[in-house]
């Protein structure tokens, strides 16, 4: 088997087995760790900082951004920019405005915060449906690129490959639950990382090519005039800003990030949790387009005279796909086979660890928030552990199936459309549910539903849209619309919970509030669940 | 389960504390002696203001009575931690995005020069999008996490 020119795979199949062996023998030694539906939906609450930090970072470092975005500064050059660091920045407003309030809360679910928040079971329902939604369309390019990264990279036919990566994530999330998919994406995550960087530093130290001498060679060769280099903005600027408070918000909205934080023993250490994620996650979208870059002008330098870049068969096999082959490409030429063999590991751990988180989600939204909350409150704990797994089981075969359906799609309108969709329907309803008293059921469940109609609208009408509004990605007209009709109809409504201020004091109060009500210079509170 | 997980406040009395049973003067929100009435806390119920001062000094040191009053007392402690909380984190968001929105729009406007080689083949837009972004998000949020922890645990008084 050769799927790359001139190494053979051998290395790198060894690399994605071992990776795969290793996922399934954590995941066996926590199988009797899951007695409570705490211990296997949040891992009993007891997830350190530096662990939920990197599993957070695991949880979203998927394939799309571990090949993706290194393989848009190659295609697209400068533009490119703009989904690394809004990826990113994504987490700052995570931890501006959700982190604390949100893990304060506690619970499950975001739709768990939703019914609280509102006592609405119409608003825990559409919430669901919004979750289901938004996970199920961020699986799919997971699934596809699985299945892609399989086929070139390691020759596996896509059919073979999604149901591996599938049967994998179920066995290991039904087996060993929060708790071993925390650990699983905390050594995936790592894997990822230290490949990236070890693609990165061979380049700097056997290739002698910083960013600047980059920069510099490829303004030099393409000239001045180069759209790809000397435009940050190609597209026009509402068209970027709209791309952006997509990426941002959309990343602040997505469910199997945010559940995460309810890991954390409290508030403090969920905020410190994000604070190191912007750290990690910086880090890889600080080197990731760097390497793009390195690739283009290798491109550029291998057709110029002197002919100093790739190998003709190299520039071949990159031009298969070149969004996802920039990494592999630049670390066979640096590396060779123990670099493919690295990033083939890499790439492997992104897939595994993104599916495993939005599998954990999914599963939680049938089995605690649609089975527990909604049809059999009374369920035992036992009861609750083993439909959560049947959960998970049946989650994995949708996602199979989602796989399957979407080869032919591509990543990129997938990607955009579970972002777009998340930050106009999850988003706003967590930031008005923590700040603003004024929200009502009614109002929630509106801006859901206008976020969620509107943004699959402009995606799939694209073309019917005026062209002045024919944009990469429509979260700058979903999003505001979501937010009015939230605003609007809870205005109209006027039907605010009784128990809002309370609700304010559990997510926002402090050691100084104890205190006073320890002293009884505030009134006695029941707990949040005697309220409800 | 308690809502809050690990971190839900308990209602139980703290041991030694003014108020606590069995400290001097504690009380079990019986008592009918007159004291007065904290400033602001009135039945106006006045829009949450940061609890600072007179006031806070007030809500720590007289015992209040009524539910009711413990109630305002309550919203307008807690209205204020928000309140301290909101600015905190726009103003942090203001930065960041200020930032970066600055840099689009200066881009739109100015593309010649923001886009110019000013430094190893880096340009203004370049240098600020694919680099500096990165540590300037890292020290704003490091300055909001810190301060946020002080803001919901302060030091004892």
């Amino acid at each position: 088997m050769e799927a790359a020119p001139g190494h053979p795979l051998e290395f790198a199949l060894i690399v994605g087995l071992v990776l795969l062996v290793l996922t399934g023998v954590v995941a066996w030694n926590l199988r009797k760790h899951q007695r409570t539906a705490s211990e296997y939906y949040l891992a009993g609450r007891k997830v350190t900082v530096l662990q939920n930090a990197s599993a957070i970072s695991g949880d979203y470092l998927s394939a799309a951004s571990f090949l993706g975005v290194a393989g848009l500064a190659f295609l697209y050059g400068f533009a490119a920019l703009h989904y690394a660091y809004g990826f990113f920045l994504g987490f700052a407003v995570v931890l501006f405005f959700i982190a604390g309030p949100l893990r304060k809360f506690g619970h499950y679910t975001i739709p768990d915060f939703v019914a609280g928040r509102l006592h609405s079971k119409t608003g825990r329902a559409v919430a669901v449906f919004c979750v289901l939604v938004i996970s199920l369309l961020y699986a799919a390019p997971q699934m596809l690129g699985a299945g892609k990264i399989m086929l070139i990279l390691l020759g596996v036919p896509y059919e073979a490959g999604i149901a591996v990566v599938a049967l994998t994530i179920t066995s290991y999330v039904v087996l060993g639950g929060m708790r071993a998919t925390t650990i699983n994406q905390v050594i995936q995550f790592w894997v990822a990382l230290v490949a990236i960087f070890a693609v990165a530093l061979s380049i700097v130290g056997d290739g002698n090519l910083t960013y600047g001498e980059v920069l510099a060679g490829l303004r030099a060769a393409e000239g001045q005039g180069s759209a790809g280099l000397d435009a940050l903005t190609p597209h026009s600027l509402p068209a970027t800003l709209s791309l952006l408070v997509a990426l941002v918000l959309g990343t602040a909205g997505l469910p199997h990030i945010l559940v995460r934080l309810y890991t954390n023993p409290d508030r403090a250490r969920a905020r410190w949790s994000v604070l190191l994620v912007l750290l990690l996650i910086g880090s890889f979208y600080l080197v990731a387009p760097y390497i793009g870059f390195v690739v283009r002008y290798l491109v550029v330098a291998s057709t110029g005279p002197g002919g100093d870049g790739f190998s003709q068969p190299l520039l071949e096999w990159l031009a298969l796909d070149g969004k996802n082959l920039a990494v592999p490409a630049a670390a066979l030429h640096f590396g060779g086979s123990f670099g493919l063999g690295l990033v083939v590991a890499g790439a492997l751990s992104a897939v595994l660890s993104t599916v495993a988180g939005l599998l954990v989600v999914t599963s939680a939204a049938l089995g605690h928030d649609l089975y527990y909350t909604l049809y059999n409150p009374q369920a035992d704990e036992r009861t609750r552990v083993l439909v959560a797994r049947g959960s998970t089981i049946v989650m994995g075969l949708v996602m199979l199936m989602v796989g399957l359906v979407v080869e032919q799609m591509q990543i990129a309108v997938l990607v955009g459309l579970a972002f777009a969709v998340s930050a106009s329907t999850l988003f706003p309803v967590l930031v008005a549910g923590i700040w603003w008293r004024g929200l009502t059921a009614k109002g929630a469940v509106a801006g859901m539903a206008v976020g969620l109609v509107s943004s699959l609208a402009l995606i799939f009408g694209h073309g019917l849209l005026p062209a002045w509004i024919q944009w990469e990605n429509p979260g700058g007209i979903t999003v505001p619309l979501a937010f009015l009709a939230l605003w609007l109809v809870s205005r109209l409504d006027g039907n605010i919970p009784e128990d809002v201020d309370r609700f304010m004091v559990v997510v926002h109060g402090n050691r100084e509030e104890r205190r006073l009500r320890s002293a009884g210079r505030l009134r006695s509170r029941r707990s949040f669940a005697e309220m409800k | 389960m308690t809502p809050g997980g690990d971190e839900a406040p308990g209602n139980s009395r703290i041991p030694g504390t003014p108020g606590a049973p069995g400290a001097p003067g504690a009380s079990d929100g019986s008592s009918e002696a007159y004291l007065p009435e904290p400033p602001n806390l009135a039945s106006s119920r006045p829009r949450p203001q940061p609890l600072l001062g007179e006031q806070r000094r007030t809500v720590r040191e007289h015992q209040l009575h009524s539910e009711a009053e413990r109630e305002r007392a309550e919203e307008f402690h807690v209205g204020a931690v928000m309140l301290r909380q909101r600015r905190l984190s726009l103003l942090a968001a203001g930065m960041l995005f200020g930032l970066v929105a600055a840099t689009i729009i200066l881009e739109d406007l100015f593309p010649g020069a923001m886009n110019r080689p000013f430094w190893h083949g880096f340009s203004p837009s370049f240098l600020f999008a694919a680099v500096l972004i990165y540590p300037i998000t890292w020290v704003i949020a490091l300055v909001y996490t810190l301060r946020a922890n002080a803001i919901d645990e302060p030091r004892d008084p």
